[in-house]
């Protein structure tokens, strides 16, 4: 069997080579294929994967797909070893090389700027505060996932890679992004917003600005929602705000909420899925003006993977990821825009999210 | 005592929930497509929320059948609704401000310890013209003294454009504690 990898504890993978595959069908919901999980598979140590639209299809059905893939999916392992960061890229055969994709947006700058335009006109009419903004990117490639696992691993660092052979399609995930992290009743999100070159100051550039301080405070808001939704007799509180996060591409600031909570994965998944900050405030409307602005549906982008067993689960958000079908590799990029956005800067940040991948 | 909690669609209005628990748990959420004439309650509020007061005509016939006994308490959109109601005019407000900070202005001295308070705004429009014989303004903000937070003068009406459930906002405690001094008047 192919290997699969994902995070686990600090520096910790799971990397596992015996497993079933359990895919929710399409006429299933998310949360009814999940429950059936939890009932059968309790106990066992699993990883699950759960595409950006979620339960809602309806509202994505005329976007194009990059490709075929399955709503949610769940790997029940049967075997596996827990490897710090050196053991893993020790297992993996492949050589190290420089590799030398050369990716092409599959949306033009103008058209990307054009749409930033016309979301801020959106947000002057009052209709949403903040919408994230992503498209996607291409390249072709001849390496094995392991390959470019191993190969881009030091270059996007963040606590929250994983790899999964899924049914259609390999997914190699460098996400920095806590989503949801569940240890016995303490349930914890790190939502990023607010992003810099690391050219630029810290301190002076993203600390100092008004711009990048209320896109983070606006999603600390809406998760401290999303998670109070969860609960009447406890309260979400925010253990701290922007933060930095540095990473060897790009500089970032996150924030920390956390709630005590009995409920279990699917009941803290219906009310926070899918994650604030690839989404917007507020979210049903942000969802919507995503429906009508992007091209394509995000699928595996955006969407959360991570591990489950028993009442424990702790998931990232499906950014900064390579999904490989066949001979093809795409990468989505997005940036959360607000009305003090400048069109060409968000552009740029755009590109500095792909971490200095080759961009036509 | 109950409190009917109207969101329109909002991602605040489980933090709104959570701030108004500790002056009562009985907190109905109902989605503002959801309500009907016979939804009683002692106090209603109406959540913040994307668009514009004109685009939820069917919450502003609710209000206007509601008694003029039953209060009501309006935040942000649920300001410009009742301002709305009220003949008032609501436009956009350049550039808009989400989840920005201001300072509040008190001029009312029942309010006076909140004076300077920090408090969060979410807005892209505000009240340009109220009704001045209906409206005593409570407080503005500092810097573009703009209204932040109006009591009707007849009906049992209180409203803030601010937002006391955002952890941005500085002692919510006390914006509650002002809330239920407000309701035993």
């Amino acid at each position: 069997m192919k290997p699969l990898i994902c995070f686990y504890q600090e520096d910790q993978y799971i990397y596992s080579d015996h497993y079933n595959i359990h895919s929710c069908k399409m006429e299933t919901s998310v949360s009814d294929f999940l429950n059936s999980i939890e009932a059968d598979f309790k106990k066992e140590l699993k990883i699950i994967q759960i595409n950006f639209e979620y339960n809602n299809f309806a509202l994505f059905k005329n976007k194009k797909e990059l490709y075929s893939s399955d709503k949610a999916t769940v790997y029940v392992i049967h075997q596996h070893k827990i490897l710090s960061s050196k053991q893993l890229i020790y297992k993996i055969p492949s050589t190290m090389t420089n590799l030398m994709h050369q990716f092409s947006t599959l949306e033009e700058k103008e058209s990307f700027i054009h749409k930033v335009e016309k979301i801020k006109k959106e947000i002057a009419s009052g209709r949403i505060y903040q919408v994230n903004l992503t498209a996607p990117l291409v390249s072709e490639t001849t390496h094995t996932p392991e390959k470019i696992f191993k190969n881009y691993f030091e270059k996007f660092n963040g606590h929250y890679k994983a790899l999964l052979p899924l049914q259609n399609y390999d997914l190699i995930c460098f996400s920095p992004e806590l989503f949801l992290k569940k240890q016995q009743r303490n349930l914890k999100t790190q939502p990023i917003k607010g992003s810099l070159s690391n050219k630029f100051n810290f301190e002076k550039e993203l600390i100092l600005s008004a711009k990048e301080e209320a896109e983070l405070s606006m999603i600390v808001d809406l998760m401290r929602n999303d998670f109070n939704r969860i609960e009447q007799t406890t309260s979400a509180k925010v253990n701290f705000h922007r933060a930095a996060m540095k990473l060897n591409y790009i500089q970032h600031t996150y924030s920390e909420i956390e709630i005590e909570t009995d409920k279990n994965l699917v009941q803290i998944l219906e009310a926070t899925l899918p994650g604030g900050s690839i989404s917007g405030c507020p979210k049903i409307e942000s969802l919507n003006v995503i429906a009508e602005f992007e091209t394509y549906k995000r699928q595996a982008y955006a969407g959360t993977l991570g591990w489950w067993k028993n009442d424990d689960f702790c998931l990232n958000l499906t950014i900064r990821s390579f999904i490989k079908v066949k001979n093809q590799l795409f990468y989505h990029a997005g940036c959360g825009i607000v009305y003090d956005s400048v069109p060409e800067n968000e552009w740029t940040e755009f590109i500095l999210k792909t971490g200095s991948l080759n961009v036509q | 005592m109950k409190i009917l909690l109207v969101d329109h669609d909002d991602s605040f209005t489980y933090n709104l929930q959570h701030w108004l628990t500790p002056l009562c748990a009985n907190i109905q959420v109902v989605n503002h497509r959801d309500l009907q004439k016979n939804l009683q309650a002692n106090l209603i509020v109406l959540s913040p929320g994307p668009k514009n007061a004109i685009d939820y005509p069917h919450v502003l016939d609710f209000i206007s059948q509601t008694s003029a006994r039953t209060a009501v308490y309006g935040v942000c959109l649920g300001l410009q609704i009742l301002v709305h109601a009220s003949g008032g005019k609501v436009s956009p407000y350049t550039p808009p401000l989400h989840g920005k900070k201001s300072k509040l202005v008190i001029l009312h001295k029942n309010y006076y310890s909140l004076n300077h308070t920090q408090v969060a705004r979410y807005h892209s429009l505000y009240c340009t013209d109220y009704n001045k014989e209906l409206f005593d303004l409570l407080a503005v903000s500092d810097k573009d003294q703009i209204p932040m937070w109006l009591k009707h003068k007849q009906k049992k009406w209180m409203d803030v454009q601010f937002h006391p459930e955002s952890f941005l906002t500085e002692q919510p405690e006390l914006h509650l504690k002002m809330l239920i001094d407000w309701l035993s008047t």
